[in-house]
């Protein structure tokens, strides 16, 4: 009996040992997706800064945003293309429209929600970093989100039913 | 006598004091960036500063080159705890090779009598700096008396029971580095609840610490310079905690080895960020399962869990929480006529996709009775064993919404641990 114990556990950690390396593999893939898309931003140099006008939620923290463009690079492409789904992008209209985190702590842990009004900084000075600040005070900072490839269809949808003007 | 510090806690300077207070030297320590002692030097109170030791190391330090008027290299031998048991040394003039000293030492440190001759090397028991003025080991954070086996000061760790007790008295065994922490755990602690940021090295002292500093290709030293010795909990890692229950139905089947099964659960979650309120969830998984049993049953489930966010903890909100997650379960239970009644263990993963190498890791034990017939096919007909895994995509968890609730298990924790 004691055996028979020993061995269902000895089986239930190597299984667990294999969950938190498959997950841990999983890291490593998304840091070597992060510095190819970091390279990728710094390549095109794109960026923009944009005042946010409408939220959609999604899943957890991230959500999309639509932006009236305030100022942004405009040699560069007009859209953010990475594992081919958009990423970012500028349209004709002057309108940003981005993935990224609507959500977070501040450092009270107090929840804040990014809201119409807010501006917001993306790979300003090739940084590769998402800036949000109201009234002028930097509220949040982070590495840009990469593109969930999960959400390419609602991400095109949003572009298509939100209007930034 | 005064010491002083600077903000890493090492020794920078000590200034000795003769009778009716009188000033007889002040002694400086030249540190490197990670706290190692490069040069010591000594400015009696009418006279210059003159450096009298250079610490050599190799991969902690072998020894000390004096200069002077016999300038010389001097070497330490020591046993498994660091203790210097023999010096050498090689004179710089003609090479010779002299014995500057030995010792053995009691258990706790004490030089044992008539078994060692005392030369000018300072360091002794554990190969800490044994300060000439005191008699005592001066470790980084605290003086040792050997002789009572006791520190003269109380613990900035909170180690052990009593504050003066140090090696958990097991000095045969254990070495405390700096007076704080006598283990690496801290260290692998503080590492685990950094989100994994940084390395774990290990100082000349035996102290471990996390550097998150290194080179680029052209030499100059990138990232931040955060070396942290021993167990440093701040109030960032308790924003990454959750603790929760879980209520659950359950139903599931199994042939002889494969089997499926759904359950259905309302979870409330406590976050030590805002102890204070409390967020519920509805979750739904489908399983996978390796079964020792025949079964089809139904049931009721319960579960205690702790989670863990590894990430930035700015992410740390209740709506990460929730969302997809994958798991795996291991499920012992004792079959009844009828029914069984059984005990679990969880390990569950829920990724965050706004910090995609970032999610909560939630380890949950459970107990669940179940009605239906359940029939153990292994050699004991009446213990059964199931593994459950739930893939990605499959298990949701949808956030229902947060509460205010002064009384949870994360504000006892709250309270108890801070």
């Amino acid at each position: 009996m004691y055996k028979k114990v020993l061995l269902v556990f000895l089986i239930f950690t190597a299984f667990i040992c294999f969950f938190v390396i498959s997950i841990s593999n999983g890291f490593g893939k998304a840091q070597s997706k992060r510095k190819e898309f970091t390279e990728l931003l710094n390549m095109t140099s794109y960026y923009y800064v944009g005042r946010v006008k409408k939220i959609q939620r999604l899943d957890k923290n991230a959500g999309f945003i639509c932006l009236e463009a305030i100022s942004f690079n405009e040699e560069a492409t007009k859209k953010l293309f990475f594992n081919n789904q958009i990423v970012s992008m500028i349209d004709d209209r002057g309108c940003i429209f981005q993935l990224d985190v609507v959500l977070f702590l501040d450092e009270n842990s107090n929840r804040l929600v990014v809201e119409p009004g807010d501006i917001v900084k993306y790979n300003v000075n090739n940084s590769a970093q998402y800036q949000v600040l109201r009234n002028k005070k930097l509220i949040y900072e982070d590495h840009a989100i990469i593109d969930n490839p999960r959400l390419q269809k609602e991400f095109l949808k949003f572009v298509h039913s939100t209007n930034c003007n | 006598m005064k010491f002083y510090y600077n903000d890493k806690n090492h020794r920078v300077k000590k200034e000795s004091y003769g009778v009716l207070d009188y000033p007889i030297e002040s002694t400086y320590y030249v540190r490197n960036v990670a706290g190692q002692v490069m040069a010591i030097y000594n400015e009696p109170t009418s006279g210059t500063a003159l450096a009298t030791e250079y610490p050599v190391y190799g991969s902690g330090r072998v020894g000390i080159y004096k200069p002077g008027s016999r300038p010389r290299t001097m070497y330490e031998l020591t046993d498994h705890l660091g203790n210097v048991r023999t010096v050498f040394s090689v004179d710089d003039i003609d090479n010779d090779l002299d014995n500057e000293g030995y010792s053995d030492y009691y258990p706790f440190g004490m030089k044992m009598p008539g078994r060692d001759m005392v030369g000018n090397y300072r360091y002794a028991f554990q190969g800490q700096e044994k300060d000439s003025e005191t008699g005592k080991e001066a470790f980084e954070l605290r003086l040792w008396d050997s002789r009572i086996g006791r520190w003269l000061t109380t613990d900035p760790a909170g180690q052990y029971n009593s504050p003066y007790l140090g090696m958990g008295n097991n000095p045969m065994n254990r070495i405390d580095p700096d007076g704080g922490f006598d283990t690496w755990l801290g260290a692998a602690a503080y590492w685990l609840s950094h989100g994994f940021k940084g390395e774990i090295f290990e100082n000349d002292n035996g102290d471990f610490g996390i550097s998150n500093a290194s080179y680029d290709d052209s030499g100059n030293l990138v990232g931040d310079l955060n070396i942290t010795y021993g167990w440093n909990w701040e109030e960032n890692n308790k924003n990454r905690i959750a603790v929760g229950g879980e209520l659950g139905i359950n139903a599931a089947y199994s042939a002889i080895l494969l089997g499926n099964g759904w359950e259905g659960s309302i979870s409330h979650v406590s976050f030590l960020n805002d102890p204070y309120k409390t967020s519920f969830y509805a979750n739904s998984d489908i399983t996978a399962s390796l079964s020792t049993d025949v079964s089809a049953t139904v049931g009721l489930s319960s579960y205690g869990f702790v989670a863990f966010y590894t990430g930035d903890v700015s992410q740390a909100t209740p709506e990460s929480f929730g969302g997809n997650f994958q798991s795996i379960r291991l499920t012992g239970e004792v079959n009844l006529i009828g029914g069984s009644i059984g005990a679990s263990v969880t390990v569950s993963y829920s990724p965050n996709e706004a910090e995609i190498e970032h999610g909560w890791y939630v380890l949950a034990i459970g107990i669940h009775g179940n009605v239906g017939p359940d029939v153990s096919v292994a050699a004991q007909p009446v213990f059964g064993a199931t593994f459950d895994a739930t893939m990605p995509g499959v298990g949701y968890s949808n956030y229902l919404g947060t509460i205010n609730n002064p009384i949870n298990p994360a504000a006892l924790i709250d309270k108890i641990l801070y």
